[in-house]
């Protein structure tokens, strides 16, 4: 009603507009008329002005013609001068003249002679000329001539047509002899239209005498010369523009109006460019009038075509002014009458406005939005939006992520004040309804059943709510229709406002917040969780990083004190034997935790790769019993492995990690178990092809909350286990890992107090029925073999390897067997060594600086080097030792050495040498067989040896040769003053080579003086024991 | 231009023609500025047979200036045979403008006078492809057997039918008359043209001849009892002497006495002299016609036809002549 209203008035004010407008087109259509009219008259007025100004300026040639006649007339002879101070004079007041001439009349008889005198007069190529083709040549023989002799302005131009015989020029003729039959200026037209360069020449006969004879017989008789005047119509033409401006467009054609010549039009400016204009304007005025020129008739045509600019700007502006004030005044009539019923409409639409705005402000502070639980929200927007626009349902419906369905969030039916939810529409159902919804438009179906986009939807859904009229509101989120806010009106039909549409929209709009906020709070609680498991994280990897710390500080504090108290010679063999014991426990046990990190680097790497062999699941666990047997007894409890048959006697896995996984397993019980026993206990599932081994202990047991940390990378079951066992918290981690990638699983059951049962379960392979065995075969393993002997090896051994320790431990190894050893320090040394000088056998340490020793040896293979080559690495992984295969190394050394798995190799490469013992004899000084008394000063030079010696060492370090030699030289006299006859000789080569800079020698040979060093020691220390 | 941007919006077809006339134009002001630069460039040589300085000379090259209104720049050569009449100068002269315009290579060469012509022009550059324009020749151009096909240009005359004119209106009932001059080759050949021209008007002219100024001053005495006196150039009286001669005259002029040399106006009633400027200014207007294309064959050999005129109020006052207003008023005058 309202609507229908606001267009009615709206109307009233279109059409008051509308005639305010036809009045004002009205009145400027008038005035339009009146300045054409006006401008006309104008016209017509200018066009006799340029009439009359033609004429004037044609006529004022009369002027020149008449004075330049009546200066031949009076003065007898007029010279060149004379006719050109009259010509400049007559030329500088007319400027349409171009120029003027005088021609006197020269008989044949006369003209040689004429010509004659006037190369005598100075115009040496003179003569009387005619004008063929453009050009002048010499006329030729007529009875009279023309010729031009004084040419006023005379130029490069004009000067060309001096002594021509105008009267030869078929066009001038006749001007010229109706000038002097009629005594008159006579216009030559012919050559306006002829030569069409817009002149014409005006020719006036000159007599004898004084007056002019009144016969046509006597003026043919008395003629003697012509004068000329060259007029240039275009000037005259197109000049008339500048004074009046009159922007006419004028032509002059020869002919009268009835009969005019087309042949040449001569135009001005204005007309060239009309004809290219064309106006919006169309309105072209004509007038034609005829001029009579010297004989000749010309016709004058003038046009005008009336544009913007000629109109009386003024009048229509006006017009324009009182149409537009017209038109405001009817506007603002209709506006007063709409005033008062737009008035109320407004008040009525302010009041809803203001209602609506307080719901919405209502629902924007409710805490219901801000809510992690959608739902709530949702129906407290329903329900607002309902009773709002007071419609009998209103439903939020959510599309499905691929949007092929749309489910219904919640429906509030406002007469029941209910709550219902779980409707789904299917796209493929309602082909037509999802498509219009696609477009993201708000459909506004007042009649729902008549309304094509929702048609689909009619039998289904709309007939059974009793829905008449629907609105659909889409809901955006970041851009994106996510579903739709839907108001139904059941019962009876409606029309949705524009206003009521705007908020449904806002509706749309509150619901798309309410996600947004509901989505947001939960993404908050989220990252809350990840935040907290975070701290604990970061907790753990602490807590682990102190105990890391501790792990490798204790061992390293072991090895480093014991390893100083060795340098004390005061030291007991049996103290010395402890200490050595204390490093290399301390070494093994850091060794095992750099193991477990690297295994776990590896693994989170996913770099660790498992071998498939077979192997003895018996042999294995024997080794595993050896290393976990000792320590459980060193704590004072029992080590027991039990074996449920059958059990294969051969499996499929890999054998180091497998043992990894036992020993770690038996180890961590050891160590938690103060009394009772470890039990290992295997057992094999057929079917699964799984081993299955039980570590069973009776120590302190798990809490429930200790068990839920265990296999945590980082992680012991609590501080105070750290703390009272110690341990990285890696172990039973890295048991897990491998456990699985082994192709099984580690489970643990523990009683606190009581004792825990961990439990791994491995792949076995494929299991062939021959393969069990019901009793346990007797176990093989090298560690248990009992120690080799001292064995002794002859031959030259180079050593690649860039650190000096293991350089010296190695070098101590392979003199203790009897080689010789050559020390390099880099891939590159060692292969320059090597090709240099022969040696039995190469150890190559594979990463070293300048050029790696897997590089060294390839080149040393590719060059046909033979010498067996082992490789030394610390990398001790399949594709590491396939590397060093490739590569050419003949054999494997792991890092650090073992010594026995370092002995075999040696020994299995070079020939068998001399037996050890002799030179490993205390060395007595030769000194104290005569003088037995000095043993204490004897006993005291050894006993500060080792200090000279570390010295002489740190010189040759330092290779300070100066030093070197000093020391060397000291030693050599005081050695041999103390009956050491080896000190001389060793010291005397030392001398020699450090001559020579020779590095090598000067090596081994201060290694042997280390060596006497310590059997002289020997000597005491035996008399001492 | 207001008309085309007020009717532009309306139609594409006159923006294109309003495009069309803008390119139009531009091609027009560049061709223009091509030209213009096209025509500085143009080399002219000036070779003046005398010397900077001379009178005649300066005029001509003030003419020259005027004419050539730095369409082409001009280069100067000055033979100064004025100052050194002997011929083998002339001739060394006439070798250095060779050897300059071969240098130069000039496109318009402007010979002034006579030596420029007779020792230049004629032996080396006869019919030569170097467009050459003259100037200052003295009556006829025979001597050099002009016209070439390279050459053209303006003849000096000396005003003689003009200043008869002023001699008829002044002595009305004129029989007789003397001229008066150095007894020099010119002024005999002078004399002839006098003559010649003066009996076609049945005026006899006797010819009196001198070559010292006593001479002169009694042949100019004598004089005085004919018509008209004719004085010709004094070039040639070696012991000429102004202020006596101004003198004598002053003292002893009754008859109409004219000339043709300005110089000679101390002594003279009345004179009509040549114009130096208007040699100049014709040689520059057909050297720049010829740059711009015209065969120099094709432009007309003219002779001057401007001339200054001179009156000698003091002289004619004591002789009682009277000028016509209107010729005393265009006259220069000369003396006290």
């Amino acid at each position: 009603m309202l609507q229908k209203l606001s267009q009615i008035f709206f109307n009233i004010q279109f059409l008051s507009l509308i005639s305010g407008i036809i009045i004002t087109m009205s009145l400027v259509t008038f005035s339009l008329n009146d300045s054409i009219d006006s401008a006309k008259q104008n016209f017509i007025e200018n066009t006799h002005r340029i009439h009359d100004s033609i004429l004037q300026r044609i006529n004022a040639s009369d002027e020149i013609i008449n004075s330049l006649s009546a200066l031949f007339n009076t003065i007898t002879y007029v010279d060149a001068d004379q006719f050109r101070l009259f010509a400049e004079d007559s030329l500088s007041r007319h400027p349409y003249v171009q120029s003027v001439a005088y021609m006197p009349l020269i008989s044949a008889n006369y003209r040689k002679e004429f010509e004659e005198e006037m190369h005598e007069n100075g115009y040496v190529t003179f003569s009387i000329k005619e004008q063929v083709n453009n050009r002048y040549t010499v006329a030729e023989n007529r009875s009279i001539y023309f010729p031009s002799l004084f040419l006023e302005p005379l130029n490069a131009t004009t000067a060309r047509q001096l002594g021509f015989d105008v009267l030869s020029d078929s066009q001038f003729e006749d001007a010229i002899l109706y000038a002097i039959d009629s005594a008159d200026a006579v216009a030559s037209i012919a050559n306006l239209a002829e030569n069409r360069d817009g002149n014409y020449i005006i020719f006036k006969a000159l007599y004898t005498g004084k007056a002019i004879p009144n016969k046509i017989i006597e003026r043919r008789q008395m003629v003697n010369g012509l004068i000329s005047i060259h007029m240039d119509m275009n000037s005259i033409v197109n000049e008339l523009d500048n004074p009046g401006k009159l922007d006419i467009a004028v032509e002059l054609i020869p002919g009268t109006i009835s009969n005019n010549s087309s042949m040449y039009r001569l135009v001005n400016q204005r007309a060239s460019e009309q004809s290219n204009t064309s106006s919006y304007i169309n309105e072209t005025f004509n007038k034609t009038l005829e001029i009579h020129l010297k004989g000749y008739d010309l016709t004058l045509k003038t046009n005008k075509t009336f544009n913007w600019q000629d109109m009386n700007h003024s009048s229509i502006a006006s017009s324009f002014i009182i149409g537009i004030t017209l038109t405001l005044l009817l506007m603002l009539i209709a506006r007063r009458t709409q005033g008062a019923a737009t008035e109320k409409l407004l008040r009525y639409s302010e009041l809803r406005l203001r209602k609506w705005n307080s719901a919405i402000t209502k629902l924007a502070k409710s805490k219901l939005l801000s809510n992690e639980n959608l739902l709530p929200s949702i129906q407290e927007i329903l329900k607002t939006a309902a009773d709002n626009m007071n419609v009998s349902r209103t439903s939020v419906w959510l599309y499905s992520d691929d949007k092929s369905s749309m489910q219904c969030i919640d429906l509030y039916e406002a007469a029941l004040d209910q709550h219902s939810e779980g409707l789904i529409l299917n796209a493929t159902d309602y082909p037509t309804y999802f498509t219009a919804l696609e477009e993201g438009r708000v459909i506004n179906a007042a009649d729902a059943f008549m309304h094509p986009e929702i048609n689909d939807i009619k039998n289904n859904y709309l007939i059974p709510n009793d829905i008449k009229s629907l609105l659909n509101s889409p809901i955006r989120i970041e851009g994106e229709m996510v579903g739709i806010l839907c108001f139904e009106n059941t019962k009876i039909m409606r029309n949705w406002a524009p206003d009521e549409q705007n908020f449904s929209a806002s509706m749309a709009d509150m619901v798309a917040m309410a996600i947004q906020v509901s989505k947001r709070k939960k993404i908050e609680h989220e990252l809350r969780e990840a935040h907290d498991k975070a701290l604990v994280a970061e907790q753990t990897m602490s807590n682990f990083l102190a105990n890391m710390s501790h792990e490798i500080r204790t061992p390293l504090t072991a090895i480093i004190g014991f390893s100083e108290s060795l340098l004390d010679r005061k030291i007991t063999k049996s103290d010395r034997l402890d200490a050595t014991n204390t490093i290399i426990r301390s070494g093994k046990h850091l060794l095992r935790i750099i193991n477990d990190i690297l295994d776990i680097s590896k693994i989170e790497a996913n770099k660790l790769s498992i071998e498939n062999l077979q192997v003895s699941p018996f042999e294995l666990l024997s080794d595993v019993e050896a290393l976990a047997r000792l320590q459980a007894e060193s704590k004072g409890i029992a080590f027991e492995l039990q074996f449920e048959y059958p059990l294969p006697s051969q499996i499929i896995t890999d054998p180091v990690r497998l043992k990894q996984i036992l020993i770690n397993l038996c180890n961590n019980s050891i160590k938690f178990t103060d009394n009772g026993k470890v039990i290992v206990h295997t057992s094999c599932d057929s079917e699964l092809q799984q081993m299955k081994f039980e570590v069973i202990d009776s120590g302190i047991g798990l809490t429930l909350e200790q068990k839920g940390k265990l296999f945590q990378p980082f992680s012991q079951a609590d501080n105070s286990t750290t703390r009272k066992y110690g341990g990285t918290g890696l172990g039973l981690y890295l048991t897990k890992q491998l456990s699985e990638m082994l192709g099984g699983t580690i489970t643990v059951e523990s009683e606190y107090g009581k004792g825990s049962n961990f439990t791994t379960t491995i792949s076995t392979g494929v299991l062939a029925a021959d393969n069990f065995v019901n009793e346990k075969p007797k176990p093989v393993s090298l560690e248990n073999l009992p120690a080799p002997p001292e064995i002794s090896v002859s031959g030259h051994i180079l050593l690649a390897e860039d650190n000096i320790d293991n350089q010296k431990l190695v070098s101590i190894y392979l003199k203790k067997m009897g080689a010789t050893v050559t020390i390099a320090e880099n891939g590159q040394q060692a292969m320059d060594l090597a090709l240099s000088k022969h040696y039995d056998l190469v150890l190559m340490d594979m990463q070293m600086p300048v050029l790696d020793g897997l590089k060294a040896t390839e080149i040393l293979c590719k060059k046909g080097y033979t010498t067996p080559i082992i490789a030394l690495t610390a990398n001790t992984q399949k594709e590491d030792k396939d590397k060093c295969y490739k590569a050419g190394c003949s054999d494997f050394l792991n890092k650090p050495i073992i010594q026995k798995q370092f002995n075999s190799i040696i020994q299995k490469y070079l020939k068998p040498g001399e037996e050890l013992a002799t030179s490993l004899e205390p060395i007595k000084s030769t000194l104290l067989n005569q003088q037995p008394d000095l043993e204490e000063l004897v006993a005291r030079f050894t006993c500060e040896l080792p200090n000279s010696l570390s010295n002489l060492r740190q010189a040759y370090d330092e290779k300070d040769w100066e030093s070197l030699n000093a020391q060397v030289h000291s030693l050599k006299g005081t050695g041999g003053n103390f009956g050491y006859p080896e000190i001389t000789e060793l010291t005397n080569k030392i001398e020699s080579e450090a001559a020579l800079h020779n590095s090598i020698e000067i090596e081994k040979l201060l290694d042997e003086l280390d060596i006497v060093a310590e059997r002289m020691a020997m000597s005491f220390s035996k008399k001492t024991a | 231009m207001s008309r085309l941007i007020s009717l532009a919006p309306f139609s594409y077809r006159q923006k294109f023609a309003a495009g069309l006339q803008a390119a139009l134009i531009l091609i027009a002001l560049l061709y223009g500025i091509s030209f213009s630069n096209l025509a500085v460039a143009a080399k002219c040589l000036y070779v003046s047979s005398y010397h900077s300085g001379y009178e005649w000379n300066d005029g001509i090259e003030k003419g020259i200036d005027k004419g050539l209104d730095n369409q082409c720049t001009i280069d100067k050569f000055y033979m100064d045979t004025k100052r050194n009449p002997d011929v083998e100068f002339a001739k060394k002269m006439a070798l250095a403008a060779k050897k300059h315009i071969e240098e130069t290579k000039p496109d318009v060469v402007i010979a002034c006078d006579d030596n420029a012509s007779r020792y230049l022009v004629m032996p080396y550059f006869k019919d030569a492809d170097l467009p050459i324009v003259f100037c200052g020749l003295n009556w006829t151009v025979s001597e050099y057997k002009y016209p070439y096909t390279n050459t053209t240009g303006m003849v000096e005359v000396v005003p003689i039918r003009p200043l008869l004119d002023v001699v008829k209106n002044v002595v009305k009932s004129i029989k007789n008359g003397v001229y008066l001059s150095p007894d020099v080759h010119t002024e005999h050949k002078d004399f002839l043209r006098y003559k010649k021209i003066y009996a076609e008007h049945n005026i006899s002219l006797e010819g009196v001849f001198v070559s010292k100024l006593a001479d002169w001053k009694k042949a100019y005495l004598d004089a005085q009892k004919s018509d008209l006196i004719v004085l010709g150039n004094n070039a040639g009286i070696n012991d000429w002497n102004i202020e006596e001669v101004t003198r004598y005259a002053e003292q002893h002029a009754t008859t109409f006495s004219v000339t043709n040399y300005d110089w000679m106006m101390p002594y003279t009633m009345f004179a009509m002299t040549k114009i130096p400027e208007e040699q100049g200014e014709w040689a520059a207007e057909i050297a720049i016609s010829i740059l711009n294309g015209q065969r120099p064959a094709d432009i007309p050999i003219v002779v001057n036809r401007k001339w200054n005129i001179f009156a000698n109020p003091n002289l004619l006052k004591s002789a009682n002549i009277k000028l016509s207003p209107h010729l005393l008023q265009n006259a220069t005058k000369v003396g006290n």
